[in-house]
């Protein structure tokens, strides 16, 4: 099994090579149809990885230097079962994204290589137990999504949305280097398990706090939470359908599963003390970005720039499980991940059906729509009921009614949006009248994604599973013993019992569905009456919806004051 | 926001981060003692491990080599990116090479670069094979080696005209020889997968301290990073200079 | 003295993203981008180096003399290959930008529709 662990990474990196080099000579088909079996048997490795890595750390040293005393000298890829479900999560939205992308003309070689070194990046990223090599995996993933946002480079908007993304978040990528030479200073190591050993045995202090901050900033800019969320609204809004698919399905959860790794196997055993305080104030980030992104797509027109902002709030709503920092919780922000981001990745190949250059089907898209509406207001049996169910359970009983709120909120909102794009489509007028048989790809990608969806919600055990796997994540002490090899003595396995659900996911469900139903019909009643939305409502808006590259560093900067002034608050 | 609310909501921003910051900095420890657990232990492993004298390069390709496989794909990335992005686009034409502002004399290429240019070239590119093959033994390595030769290449367009550097360096030719350097890496990686115990296990004779034939691996891996960061530079600046000289907006469509 | 490099890399980062935000030319922005990434590399090599120690090559110097820590400086080398790279596709970026809207003004890009 440890064998296997590099392969995930070198097979697409070598892919991506091959089709560099041969691109000129190939047909495109054939290109494209090697992509496809890369993407495929990634996501089979992956998924023997889950399995392989139940019941222990898979770990990888290369380069075969072991650690001794503790001490790693090189770099290793520690795979727990989270990881691995998170790289599985990577390799199924790639090959979502590379089948969506199969009947554009646009997807030539080099787009298909840079499609590889995303996917290669992505799944080291989740693999690895170095923080440095993380940040590799990182700048490799961003590098590679910058230029396929900008593919199509007659189109200005798509540049300036890739200008746009490349500045804010390489200005996130070195405030995340910093955080890593602070803590490189303070604990002289590299690896995940050593840092955390020789944090935890130290008191904490403003060094340890603003490496925190800046480390977290630099991936929550990744994950577009508010206020760093400005670069996705004109990226996913401009770039074309399947690289917004990378984006929203895999590319944002992946930087919340950065911050909650290396929170837990660096920073949890020193942090410990302040929890309580710590765990508000990133709630109070989670929870705004929820609401503001929520508002922000029920106000936007524009319907991939609405998807956009849908997506930003439902990053929220992930956010809230990784904030809680407690087992339950963790376990709800991947089972949401996986499902919300899957349901996401549907949302937009349906976007790219509804406007096809060769085959447009508007209406086909709307059902598509209406269907992720319901996953995205969380409706029993699709699996987004259980991440948010799980998530509530990870909550505090003084916490846990205002988590309720937010949750039930958010998604009901984003649900009416989404609802009312499908409207809108189901009415247009512009209808495929030619070939009837071709230009279906994005619908059975949609319906696969959303069947999975669907599915996971339904088959026995996910939850305790989810659970199982945020426990090991949440143990640092046994994550060193195992990664360094140290005897176990003292790390006594957490067993958190599974919460319960009952029937109350699928009440809140109903409820969700029937009010986001009823406002975008009321919505749209009211346009079609001529009622102009008010200037008053849309004018406050504007700020948080700035095209403008100053204005994004400028909020990163606030906002990481901000972030950092709440922590440093926390850990007094 | 206009600008003046911008600049003074950033001012106060950036003296949050500034207090942040500094507040950090002040608790790093002082300037010039140079803790670090992995930083004391590579310094004396790498010449009796490994028969490396430059342990940056011994970190960089053999402790951490994963990581600067990283690094060489992220390069790989940005060229292939590069060359999407300023690739012609179907509203494009390639023109002769002419000055765009019209109405001003160009000089041509006066003697002294052209010949001063040519003759540098040799050197360098022989200057930029030594750092690449040398990359184990004193400060240098793939990376550095492959920049200086690409600087040979563009030696030739500074000497002469921007056809000859056309025709000297065929496009395709250039992208086989990065994609060859790249895939080169994963595949020395998958040697010592298949070999050795890991993935880039070092598993080469490790030679005499201090020869050329030393440190395994580390030589090989050298020159396919040399190979991939020159074709890529190469690349690069192709892609740069056909987009300022030759390539125009179809008339009449700007 | 002590933590003077440390301030100088502060100052570095505060100033780049000043520049980028007050910025009217898109060149220009990159630039203060590859400055805010130039005060990661001062901070990275003023961590590691120690006084009285000479480079980390043993090619020339007996083994067991103090060199200066080499991960920094490793992790230095990625970050400054990672850091160009990242540029040279801005500006590629900004070439296209200047080519197709005739400006190199942000506020006039931020203004334009999609």
């Amino acid at each position: 099994m440890s064998s296997l662990a590099p392969l995930p990474v070198a097979i697409p990196l070598i892919a991506a090579a091959v089709l560099m080099g041969l691109g000129h000579w190939v047909p495109v088909r054939l290109a494209r149809l090697f992509a496809v079996v890369v993407s495929l048997s990634v996501l089979v490795l992956c998924a023997v990885l889950v399995v392989g890595s139940r019941h222990s750390l898979v770990l990888h040293w290369f380069g075969g230097w072991r650690p001794e005393a503790g001490v790693a000298l090189g770099v290793s890829f520690a795979i727990d079962q989270f990881g691995a479900a998170g790289a599985t999560l990577a390799a199924l939205i790639v090959l979502a994204a590379v089948v969506t992308w199969l009947g554009s003309d646009e997807l030539d070689a080099v787009g298909l290589a840079l499609v590889m070194t995303t996917l290669a990046a992505a799944v080291g990223f989740c693999l690895t137990g170095d923080i440095f090599n993380l940040f590799v995996f990182f700048e490799l993933m961003s590098v590679s999504v910058f230029g396929l946002v900008a593919i199509d480079a007659s189109h200005v908007g798509a540049i300036r949305g890739a200008l746009q993304m490349a500045v804010s978040n390489s200005v996130g990528a070195f405030f995340v280097l910093m955080g890593i030479a602070l803590l490189y200073a303070r604990t002289g190591a590299l690896n995940l398990a050593q840092m955390g050993n020789a944090l935890t045995s130290r008191r904490s202090d403003q060094l340890v706090v603003t490496a925190l901050v800046l480390i977290a900033v630099g991936f929550l800019v990744k994950a577009a939470v508010v206020p760093f969320h400005f670069w996705l609204a004109d990226a996913a809004g401009t770039a074309p359908a399947p690289v917004a698919m990378l984006l929203v399905g895999m590319v944002d959860s992946l930087g919340l599963y950065a911050v909650a790794r290396i929170y837990w196997t660096v920073f949890s055993g020193i942090s410990a003390p302040h929890i309580h305080a710590l765990r508000l104030v990133l709630l109070v980030v989670a929870g705004g970005t929820a609401l503001l992104g929520a508002a922000l797509a029920w106000e936007e027109a524009r319907p991939r720039r609405r998807l956009a902002y849908v997506s930003i709030s439902h990053t929220g709503l992930m956010l809230l499980g990784v904030a809680l920092l407690d087992p339950n919780g963790l376990a709800g922000f991947g089972v949401y991940a996986v499902a919300d981001g899957a349901t996401k990745a549907a949302l937009f190949a349906a976007a790219h059906g509804a406007d096809h250059p060769k085959h447009p089907r508007p209406r086909a898209a709307a059902l598509v729509l209406g269907v992720g509406a319901l996953a995205l207001a969380g409706l029993p049996p699709f699996a987004t009921a259980l991440g948010k169910g799980l998530i509530e359970h990870g909550a505090s009983t003084s916490t846990r009614p205002v988590l309720l709120a937010v949750l039930w909120f958010s998604s009901t909102l984003t649900a009416a949006a989404v609802i009312g794009m499908a409207l809108e489509w189901w009415n247009h007028p512009m209808e495929a009248a030619q070939s009837q048989s071709r230009g279906w790809g994005w619908a059975a990608v949609s319906g696969a994604l959303l069947a999975v969806v669907a599915a996971w919600g339904v088959v026995p055990g996910v939850a305790r599973a989810a659970v199982r796997a945020a426990d090991g994540l949440t143990n640092r002490a046994a994550y060193a013993a195992a990664v360094l090899a140290t005897p176990a003595a003292g790390t006594r396995p957490r067993q958190t019992p599974t919460p319960g659900l009952g029937v109350e996911p699928l009440l809140l469900g109903l409820a969700a569905v029937l009010v986001a139903t009823g406002l975008a019909v009321e919505r749209r009643r009211r346009v079609s009456h001529g009622h102009e939305p008010s200037a008053v409502m849309t004018q406050p808006w504007t700020i948080l919806k700035s095209r403008s590259i100053g204005d994004a560093v400028t909020w990163l900067t606030v906002g990481t004051a901000l972030l950092g002034a709440g922590v440093t608050l926390a850990f007094r | 926001m206009t600008t003046r609310v911008r600049q003074l909501v950033f001012f106060l921003g950036a003296l949050g981060l500034a207090a942040l910051v500094v507040s950090a900095f002040v608790r790093l420890p002082h300037f010039g003692s140079g803790f670090s657990i992995d930083g004391a232990q590579l310094g004396a492993l790498s010449v009796p491990q490994r028969h490396i004298t430059d342990v940056v390069t011994a970190i960089n390709f053999d402790y951490r080599g994963v990581d600067t496989m990283g690094e060489e794909f992220i390069f790989f990335a940005a060229v292939a990116a590069v060359g999407l992005v300023l690739r012609p686009q179907p509203d494009e034409v390639v023109r002769a090479e002419v000055d765009a502002a019209s109405g001003r004399w160009v000089p041509p290429t006066s003697d002294a670069v052209r010949v001063l240019g040519l003759a540098l070239v040799g050197p360098t590119i022989l200057f930029g094979l030594y750092i690449v093959a040398h990359g184990h033994l004193t400060p240098g390595g793939g990376f550095q080696g492959g920049v200086v030769l690409a600087t040979g290449v563009l030696l030739v367009y500074l000497a002469g005209e921007y056809e000859h550097l056309h025709g000297l360096y065929p496009e395709q030719a250039i992208k086989v020889g990065e994609s060859v350097g790249a895939a080169g890496y994963v595949a020395i990686g998958l040697v010592g997968l298949i070999w050795g115990t890991a993935f880039l296990d070092n598993i080469g004779p490790l030679g005499t301290i201090g020869r050329l034939n030393s440190a395994g691996l580390v030589p090989l891996i050298d020159v396919a990073v040399g190979v991939e960061v020159a074709a890529g530079f190469v690349l690069l600046l192709t892609a740069f200079l056909r987009q300022a000289i030759v390539l125009r907006v179809r008339e009449g469509e700007q | 003295m002590n933590v003077l490099p440390y301030l100088v890399a502060a100052w570095l980062l505060i100033i780049g993203l000043w520049g980028i935000i007050t910025s009217r030319n898109l060149v220009h922005l990159v630039v203060c981008v590859s400055v805010v990434q130039s005060s990661t590399y001062l901070l990275l090599l003023a961590i590691g180096y120690r006084s009285h120690a000479t480079a980390p090559v043993f090619a020339d110097i007996p083994l067991g003399r103090s060199v200066v820590d080499p991960v920094v400086q490793a992790l230095c080398l990625t970050d400054v290959v990672v850091g160009a790279t990242v540029t040279a596709l801005l500006l590629a970026f900004v070439l296209q930008v200047h080519k197709r809207t005739g400006s190199l003004d942000p506020e006039q890009l931020a203004r334009m529709d999609d």
